[in-house]
């Protein structure tokens, strides 16, 4: 008689957490952790977003400038407005200003704690679809993207206007699955999608893992999948372009020593097929090395290997970099990178100097 | 019968609540060791207590590894420094924990300096000055007699997440401020001792500032020239003559910083090198708050007699 009333109470205590995380929170203050101080805040008055601008200068030479024509380009100055919008959700506003003019690369509301340990949002936002694609061009360590992702993600990566929903797997290690759905990127925008109208729809569906190696070295592993109606070059191949991805992400930093070494070490593989059956095949991939030997030094390397959706031909690249940062807010990299097409079996040659700055409230360290 | 079914209807009412309270101990996660250490001691068996950071970390520098948020997932409890401490991984975290209680303004978001007399609030902000922290120096856990307030923010929110526990929580966080309190005076006294009143003293990031004020140490400059900015060889060569010239003491800094500059610099001046602790869990021995303040005396000591602790 005792045991069934036994598990009846361990299935009640069991379900209990559930119920208690599905109740919605009291509305406070939204933002606890700015505690009312006795001083003057200056310009930060407390209902604005946190706004900051990260000006991306670059200085370019060599027979190759592919990305960038000017000798001297301000390449982009990214305003970013970010704040709470209710204790539920928070909104993200990414603005580039360029020569090309303003756009709104990210304009998104999150909603941060949905059942099933999920999060969703709306707007417009740059894929789910491998790692790279989500990190701003300015943000990367490059002056340029790695060529796969030029060949099968366009000049700005592949984003898109519509809904992401994402979930933690509940398991012992971090595990999680997105899934965007979104407008199809316009004609011209992306080498591989277009739409035909507005009704055509891009998805992406993604899953990551994450595990520690040790105390100072992790891995971090994905697979990704999109899918929207071909780029009219691409049409013969079938009506649906497929784009199928895998990512590796290795790094490591000795948390006693965090601010003097560090070693990240990338790559992605991506590949591409109409949905016609039997249609052909195309693929591409990079990989880097990026090691900081000091404070403010980092030296890395990154090679690149792609077909072209374009033509027949595989373009094959290396590039190297040094870096320096004299704080957190501002990074300079001279940049070196040969690009052999193997069409025409001819090199391409580049140098660049990057410079990032970064003014506003402290942004978050990238990860 | 009636009987009975009696019993097992409250045995099915009350024994889930008694069993829960029973097996399942409040999730606390802290972005230091410190708050863990100080939510063990108010929440004793009814929480545990992990922290994000190890106390050898640099907690301005911690990476936010997705790994963390499976346990902030599941927390009942968040717990931080503040005033912008971690800013730089917290918020991302939390934000990405999918966990309504403790994101900012919920009832299990706690801000330990929420009652705490910060100091070195600056009146205007600017990079130009390096990384300042615009709401004040997050370095207050230095000060013993910082236990309280923070202690007393730890309280508060379990109290918030498990109002039935607020006898158990009061009791021992009085009992923590006691046995705290009695420590006090043990501690000056040492600082006493060791002619800390008065010291002039150099550290290395301006991790320092509530630890001199509570003791009287005098701190002069500092390895860095500005927070967050290494030092260059002009300055540290400056800093060699200030030390010479100006009867500097001691020379502190945190144990996460790379000590070759700071060697150098004790090597050309003779002035005595102290490396302290800057959190619990900054070494092996060092498990509780209390442990953290006795290391600290027995190292300073050491520094200054010229031998090992």
């Amino acid at each position: 008689m005792r045991f069934p009333v036994f598990l009846l109470s361990c299935a009640l205590a069991c379900a209990a957490p559930g119920i208690r995380s599905a109740t919605a929170q009291t509305a406070a203050p939204a933002d606890s952790s700015v505690a009312p101080v006795a001083a003057p805040r200056g310009n930060a008055s407390i209902s604005n977003p946190a706004t900051s601008v990260i000006g991306w200068f670059q200085a370019a030479a060599g027979n190759d400038r592919r990305t960038q024509e000017n000798a001297f380009d301000l390449r982009e100055a990214e305003l970013a407005l970010q704040s709470a919008v209710d204790p539920y959700a928070k909104a993200d506003f990414i603005l580039s200003f360029s020569s090309a003019g303003v756009d709104v690369e990210e304009g998104y509301l999150t909603w941060l704690s949905l059942p099933l340990s999920g999060q969703a949002k709306i707007g417009k936002f740059r894929g789910d679809f491998g790692k790279f694609n989500r990190t701003h061009a300015g943000e990367t360590p490059f002056a340029d993207r790695p060529l796969s992702t030029l060949a099968f993600g366009g000049e700005e990566g592949l984003s898109t206007t519509g809904l992401s929903l994402s979930a933690i797997v509940p398991t012992k290690f971090y595990w999680d699955a997105t899934l965007n759905v979104g407008t199809a990127p316009a004609q011209g925008e992306n080498q591989v999608f277009a739409a035909d109208n507005g009704q055509d729809l891009l998805w992406i569906g993604r899953t990551s893992a994450f595990v520690d190696l040790s105390e100072a070295s992790n891995l971090n592993l994905g697979v990704s999948y999109a899918n929207a109606r071909a780029d009219s070059s691409l049409r013969v191949e079938g009506e649906h372009a497929q784009l199928a991805g895998a990512d590796v992400t290795f790094r490591w930093k000795n948390p006693r020593r965090s601010i003097y070494r560090s070693l990240t070490v990338q790559s992605e593989y991506t590949r591409e097929q109409g949905s016609a059956s039997g249609a052909p095949t195309r693929d591409g991939w990079f990989g880097y090395a990026l090691y900081q030997f000091a404070r403010r030094w980092k030296v890395g390397a990154r090679y690149d290997s792609t077909d072209r959706t374009t033509d027949t031909g595989r373009e094959t690249g290396v590039l190297a970099l040094l870096q320096f940062q004299p704080s957190e807010f501002s990074t300079m990299s001279l940049q070196a990178r040969r690009i052999h097409d193997t069409l025409t079996d001819t090199d391409g040659d580049a140098v660049f100097l990057k410079w990032t700055f970064n003014i506003g409230p402290h942004g978050a360290h990238p990860y | 019968m009636r009987k009975t079914l009696f019993v097992l209807t409250a045995l099915l009412v009350l024994a889930p609540r008694a069993y829960a309270g029973a097996a399942k101990p409040l999730s606390v996660v802290t972005t230091t060791e410190d708050l863990a250490a100080i939510a063990r001691e108010v929440g004793g068996d009814r929480v545990a207590a992990v922290s994000l950071a190890k106390g050898y970390q640099d907690p301005h520098f911690v990476d936010a590894k997705p790994s963390y948020l499976v346990h902030l997932q599941h927390a009942d409890l968040f717990v931080e420094v503040g005033r912008e401490l971690e800013v730089g991984w917290a918020p991302g975290l939390v934000n990405g924990a999918r966990n309504s209680k403790i994101l900012p303004g919920a009832p299990g978001h706690v801000d330990a300096s929420a009652q705490v007399a910060v100091i070195e609030v600056p009146s205007q902000v600017s990079r130009s000055q390096g990384d300042v922290h615009p709401f004040g120096n997050p370095h207050y856990n230095l000060d013993p007699a910082n236990g309280v307030p923070m202690a007393r923010a730890i309280r508060d929110g379990l109290i918030r997440v498990s109002p039935g526990d607020a006898a158990l929580f009061n009791a021992r966080c009085t009992d923590f401020e006691k046995r705290l309190t009695a420590r006090l005076a043990g501690w000056k006294q040492q600082a006493q001792a060791l002619g800390l009143p008065g010291m002039k003293v150099v550290t290395y990031h301006r991790s320092w500032s509530y630890f001199a004020k509570a003791y009287g140490l005098v701190v002069v400059d500092f390895v860095e020239p500005r927070p967050g900015i290494p030092p260059s060889p002009n300055h540290v060569q400056d800093l060699v003559n200030e030390m010479k010239t100006g009867g500097v003491r001691i020379l502190i800094m945190e144990p996460f910083f790379d000590p070759r500059i700071p060697q150098k610099i004790s090597r050309d001046t003779g002035v005595p090198l102290a490396v302290l602790p800057t959190s619990v869990g900054a070494e092996d021995s060092i498990k509780t708050y209390f442990d953290l303040f006795d290391r600290m005396f027995a190292e300073l000591g050491a520094a200054l007699k010229g031998g090992k602790a």
